[in-house]
């Protein structure tokens, strides 16, 4: 779909290197996009499509930024929330927001941008 | 909508499917300001600010074409057709998502289109785009 030339950029969340099979099922119960994937996953993808590798930038300090916010803010707003998404939904979600939030802290989770370009 | 070549099925799809279909609370509307920056239509981590690196590392312009893979209710890839003034295509296995994000691209003024499909078979024909781009999405 990309002309030769174009650029492909994206942030992924993949799981940190070297996990022990424990830490790595514990990623993989934690619900978020590119779970079971590896930085490298990423890169050899690219490569094996004819990209070359353009820039890679870890970005996880914000990522567990965003995460505690998102998870803070829904606490803030709970009574809103809880009468929108009904207790259920709303436990839920706030139970799989802490399950990210510790996985990123503890260093399980990453998220990275990828910055490739096509081969001409 | 363009096509529909291929639908995701599951519990965790479903969700997401409903989510995006909704529209926002204002108690979401007000987190999201916090926390991404602005109200984009975004609940996952892309800031307002991450997005503004997306677009200059795609070297977007005038008359680009953009594919957003996966864009829900079109967060990155209609905030970076108005920033840059590209031509966006939205997808998404989910309708409702994009229903919202073509309702936004209208009362924005922009030149944008959407189809329904997963990102393992997608509709275009080879060299179609000078960028693609995606948040979270594999």
């Amino acid at each position: 779909m990309l002309r030769p030339g174009g650029r492909i950029a994206f942030y992924t969340i993949h799981a940190s290197p070297g996990l022990p099979e424990r830490e790595y099922q514990r990623v993989l119960r934690v619900r978020s996009p590119g779970l079971g994937t590896f930085r490298r996953d990423h890169i050899d993808l690219l490569a094996s499509a004819g990209f070359a590798l353009v820039l890679e930038t870890d970005v996880t300090a914000e990522f567990l930024r965003i995460a505690k916010g998102w998870l803070e803010g829904r606490e803030r707003y709970s009574d809103q929330l809880r009468a929108v998404e009904g207790e259920a939904e709303f436990a839920a979600g706030q139970a799989e927001r802490q399950r990210s939030v510790e996985a990123i802290a503890e260093g399980l989770l990453r998220r990275s941008l990828f910055v490739a370009e096509k081969g001409r | 909508m363009a096509a529909d070549s291929g639908k995701a099925k599951g519990t965790s799809f479903d969700r997401f499917a409903e989510a995006y279909g909704k529209g926002q609370s204002e108690a979401e509307l007000l987190m999201e300001r916090e926390i991404i920056g602005a109200n984009v239509g975004c609940r996952g981590y892309t800031t307002l600010a991450q997005a503004a690196e997306l677009g200059e590392h795609l070297r977007l312009r005038p008359g680009a074409r953009l594919l957003d893979i996966g864009a829900g209710r079109g967060w990155p890839g209609l905030y970076l057709a108005r920033k840059t003034g590209c031509e966006v295509v939205l997808t998404d296995p989910a309708a409702p998502g994009l229903r919202v994000s073509l309702r936004n691209a209208d009362e924005w003024g922009h030149r944008s289109s959407a189809a329904v499909a997963s990102a393992a078979s997608l509709p275009f024909r080879r060299g179609a785009f000078d960028a693609v781009v995606h948040t979270d999405v594999l």
